[in-house]
């Protein structure tokens, strides 16, 4: 009797994979080490990476690329370094983001975080309110902080254009 | 032993934070590096800003690299997310030549060029692996032996190892074999290794503390005198974010006061509590300072 395997691909699993870092997505065989090992899984109903990598596999491209799950993703790579077969949900979901951001589709809250390091030239700018500059002072910290935030300006025009 | 630093957008900013920078200074000082802040030093381009454009976010990380070889020097930073945009610069100039150009070209517009000759190092692992547990020990003048601690090694500074190239366990020990080596106690205990949920502080504040709640309990549960980081947002979770946990979750009893790597190293080298910022913390460190200054007043002074 001929054996019948089932390969799970689509369009949207050959896109990603022929992005820079995107090939091993065809490795992935769906055990499941990434979500067991996913802090935001266990308490997120919503955050699974399995899932969400399964969702590719099967071509759910428009579902992925406008959900915020690929923005839930902390990066902190622990499924990566256990997974076998050497796949990256973190990078996986990089490039989907990248995809997503290209397309229009970048969840609110994200979006304004990205404003704001574009416009103040840092992350968190706002959190300069958070102590006073005394006690910088008081430990002989330089008050002035030298932020640049000119190189920052003018590449605005490139990240905001998705070049 | 001269190094550039990239302080990066958090330490020199958050009032519980500022301690960790005045910290790193005096260790660094005290065992004789020299060092040069990044003139005008800008925002490293972390992880949402790789997704928009990964070309322009490695330039901006880039232009901090640049100003670092232009002095001729190697790069240090205590903030484990800088860290991370730093080595990712090198590693796509080596596997990517074709970007090398491509992130000129931006860094062009600054006048700044950047050839990849600059090694970028994690202010722990430098301490580590430069100066040596051998060093350290001999610098020290309290011991640290009356406290036990959780020493957190938080992800963004050993993963993804290929990348990062440190150490990388499931159990990573390095940290763990310094402070042991001046005297401290480290305890083992579950949770110690998982992520704090601080990426998402900002952004998806209820993920962010419901990881942080079990965090917080699994050190509550481990018994510990603190909590040792060497992530700013790990620190930024677990002393600014402790207040709010409790408050949310209705635990009474929560109390651990979180200490930065070298602000421990700091305290063993003879610095008070106030020169390297434990005031500021949110949570009070009094009780593991005291726990210190009495055990060294105990004979446990060494010189």
């Amino acid at each position: 009797m001929k054996r019948e395997y089932h390969i799970p691909t689509s369009s949207f699993t050959e896109e990603i994979a022929a992005l820079s870092g995107g090939e091993v997505i065809e490795k992935c065989i769906q055990c499941g080490i990434c979500t067991a090992s996913c802090e935001v899984a266990r308490v997120s109903e919503r955050y699974h990476p399995r899932r969400l990598i399964q969702k590719i596999l099967i071509g759910k491209r428009k579902e992925v690329l406008e959900s915020d799950l690929p923005w839930l993703c902390m990066t902190c790579r622990l499924c990566e370094e256990r997974c076998q077969e050497g796949v990256s949900p973190a990078d996986i979901f990089q490039l989907v983001r990248a995809l997503a951001a290209k397309e229009g589709f970048v969840p609110k809250v994200f979006a304004n975080a990205v404003d704001l390091v574009l416009r103040d030239g840092w992350l968190l700018a706002a959190s300069y309110s958070d102590f006073i500059e005394d006690e910088r002072e008081g430990m002989g910290l330089d008050v002035d902080l030298h932020w640049d935030d000119t190189f920052v300006q003018r590449l605005k025009a490139m990240f905001l254009g998705g070049a | 032993m001269k190094m550039a630093m990239a302080w990066g957008c958090l330490v020199p900013t958050r009032r519980s934070l500022i301690g960790y920078e005045a910290a790193t200074r005096k260790v660094l000082n005290h065992l004789g590096v020299e060092t040069v802040d990044i003139p005008n030093e800008t925002c490293c381009a972390p992880f949402w800003m790789q997704s928009l454009d990964f070309t322009t976010s490695l330039a901006m990380a880039a232009r901090n690299l640049a100003k670092a070889e232009e002095m001729g020097l190697d790069l240090l930073t205590p903030c484990s997310g800088c860290f991370h945009s730093y080595m990712r610069v090198n590693h796509t100039y080596e596997n990517h030549p074709e970007m090398r150009e491509k992130v000129n070209d931006i860094l062009a517009k600054a006048d700044l060029r950047y050839d990849g000759n600059v090694e970028s190092r994690h202010v722990v692992d430098f301490l580590y692996k430069d100066i040596g547990v051998n060093a350290i020990k001999e610098s020290m003048k309290i011991d640290l032996g009356e406290i036990e601690i959780g020493l957190r090694y938080g992800c963004h500074m050993l993963k993804p190892s290929d990348l990062l190239n440190i150490e990388y366990s499931e159990r990573p020990r390095f940290g763990d074999e310094l402070l042991e080596a001046v005297g401290v106690r480290c305890k083992e205990y579950t949770g110690r290794y998982r992520c704090c949920g601080g990426l998402l502080r900002g952004t998806q504040d209820d993920v962010a503390d419901y990881i942080l709640h079990d965090r917080l309990m699994d050190a509550k549960n481990a018994n510990l005198d603190g909590l040792v980081t060497v992530c700013s947002l790990c620190h930024i979770q677990h002393d600014m974010g402790q207040k709010s946990i409790k408050r949310k979750f209705g635990i009474e009893d929560l109390e651990i006061p979180v200490l930065h790597f070298p602000q421990l190293l700091a305290l063993g080298f003879g610095y008070s509590a106030e020169e390297i910022g434990l005031n500021l913390h949110t949570v009070k460190t009094d009780g593991i300072v005291a726990k210190i200054i009495a055990g060294a007043s105990k004979g446990g002074v060494k010189k």
